[in-house]
């Protein structure tokens, strides 16, 4: 039986770590739980980012959020880029890694974008034993997060829910709930996304993400650059109420705005999250 | 043998980068209820470009700014289909911008066009400089009095030579500050130092004698033979060697043992 979490932390609400924020972390010390950063923002950097990363460190719990592991990529795994990872894992003593369910590119090249998987059998077994493997050369748990996305295809034998429960199970890793992307998926391809987050295997979700999107009418995109929409806060409850003791991550990417204004955002999940353990 | 799910990668990553075999997008992809397949795929198509423009214009800010943002998505679009990205860092992927800029420029290039080539290369080297590993936190190396000529010569990991066509670091200077009225460099030919220390990247003109000295240094001559090469009084090689470790351009390690302090100073307070 797997604990909770894969017996990873609780740390609470935090938010992403970026470099017009350094200033003020630095000197004020906001209160948040934890900070997550970018991963390839600081693999082979050594400038003032890692500088300040090491300070932040420090003073606070560090989670690491990839976006070039490219687990479903049928690539071969790259070395060099695993090697690097932990390095960095174990410099700054990261509580973990995270990357996407999704591939980035084949035949060498990078599309820099978080593309989809066929739902298959086909595509299940291979992510399953490329997790084994990142896992072994990590020597921690994976936690994986569910893309946005915006197609689907016709060869798709299973919905995304189904592939995600079980590649958590099948690989023994863990799951990045990232709620908003549930709700632009579930606009997307006109899925229930409250049936969504109740088919995952609540013991396995190690983190959730929050983050704003754009409605464009026909089509929603996950673009992290404004507030949480209301129907994201409302799953968000509805997400907490099944998964009450999970650490919660604001993302913002664009036009990001003053740290205080992630607080206030962060401030409103925690609302939400305790709402819904009273109302449970 | 490629199976199914390396064929369905290879049209889908083809189709996004080079909007190949697109009229297949009905039979691998889905419509939604709004979208056809072939709008689905377009939002990664549009989401590939605009991501990479976004990336592009970030690392080349002064390069953005000299040539107006419609030219230079032009050229970064080019750059993106002649050079598409092979590494997993968005911060290589402008790392060819310059070569690909001189390499397609009219020839023989107008004064724009070689000032063009000198921004890019100079961002570049900024970018690399500023992110790349550096010398802080290392304590301040001893230097030592005598024995220059048969030293080691170390240059820092956070220092880089370039050769330019314009005294281009001034406007870059000017427009990172956001002076997006200083006036365009007139042509000299500028030899310049990057280098990096506590976090702060400087750009240092040098004359050109100096200049090929430290090249030769950087290339890994020793100062005896830099020295010969550039036809460097040894007098001089030594005065300027002197200068560039107290600045921490390069370190210096004499070989064989070191005299216990009898032949070393610390330099607290280096030359200009």
């Amino acid at each position: 039986m797997t604990a909770d979490r894969l017996g990873l932390p609780h740390l609470g609400f935090g938010a992403g770590l970026r470099s017009c924020h350094f200033s003020h972390i630095l000197t004020h010390r906001p209160p948040v739980g934890f900070f997550e950063i970018i991963t390839e923002n600081f693999l082979g950097h050594g400038g003032y980012a890692r500088h300040v990363l090491t300070e932040i460190a420090a003073a606070y719990p560090v989670v690491m959020h990839g976006v070039s592991l490219s687990i479903g990529s049928t690539d071969p795994l790259d070395l060099d880029y695993l090697s690097a990872l932990r390095r960095l894992a174990d410099g700054i003593g990261a509580e973990w890694v995270s990357d996407h369910v999704c591939w980035t590119g084949v035949r060498g090249l990078n599309t820099h974008d978080l593309l989809p998987l066929p739902l298959t059998e086909d595509a299940l077994r291979h992510v399953v034993a490329r997790i084994r493997v990142v896992q072994d050369l990590l020597e921690r748990p994976l936690v994986l997060e569910n893309p946005s996305t915006y197609l689907g295809f016709t060869a798709s034998t299973m919905p995304e829910w189904e592939f995600l429960s079980r590649m958590a199970e099948d690989a023994d890793c863990g799951l990045l709930l990232d709620v908003n992307n549930v709700y632009v998926s579930a606009r997307n391809h006109d899925f229930d996304p409250r049936a969504y987050v109740s088919a995952l295997p609540a013991e396995r979700v190690v983190q959730l993400h929050l983050a704003g999107h754009t409605d464009r009418g026909t089509d929603v995109i996950d673009t992290h650059d404004r507030p949480v929409a209301d129907p994201v806060w409302e799953l968000y409850g509805f997400t907490t109420a099944l998964l009450p003791e999970v650490s919660t991550l604001l993302e913002w990417d664009e036009h990001i705005p003053p740290f205080d204004d992630l607080l206030a955002e962060l401030e409103k999940a925690r609302r939400y999250a305790a709402a819904r353990c009273h109302a449970g | 043998m490629r199976g199914e799910l390396a064929r369905q990668q290879e049209w889908l990553q083809a189709a996004i980068l080079w909007s190949a075999d697109t009229a297949e997008a009905g039979t691998v992809i889905t419509p939604s209820a709004a979208l056809s397949a072939s709008a689905r795929l377009a939002i990664y198509q549009h989401g590939y470009r605009s991501r990479l423009l976004h990336c592009m214009r970030a690392h080349y800010p002064v390069l953005c700014h000299l040539l107006g943002r419609d030219l230079f998505d032009a050229f970064t679009l080019d750059y993106l289909r002649a050079n598409p990205s092979h590494s997993r860092s968005l911060d290589s992927f402008g790392a060819r911008f310059a070569d690909h800029l001189q390499a397609t420029r009219p020839d023989p290039g107008p004064d724009w066009s070689d000032l063009m080539v000198d921004i890019a290369r100079l961002e570049r080297a900024f970018a690399e400089v500023n992110t790349g590993p550096g010398i802080e936190g290392e304590e301040r190396a001893v230097v030592p009095r005598s024995g220059w000529l048969d030293a080691v010569v170390l240059p820092a990991p956070c220092l880089r030579l370039l050769t330019l066509d314009f005294p281009a670091h001034h406007y870059l200077t000017a427009v990172r500050r956001g002076d997006h009225s200083y006036p365009l460099p007139r042509r000299a030919r500028t030899h310049l130092v990057l280098f990096r220390d506590e976090y702060l990247v400087t750009a240092t003109e040098l004359d050109p004698s100096r200049w090929r000295l430290l090249a030769a240094l950087v290339a890994g001559n020793d100062p005896r033979t830099a020295a010969r090469l550039t036809g460097t009084n040894g007098e001089n090689a030594v005065d300027y060697l002197r200068e560039w470790a107290a600045r921490r351009f390069v370190a210096i390690d004499l070989p064989g043992p070191v005299g216990a302090g009898a032949d070393l100073e610390n330099w607290k307070e280096p030359r200009p």
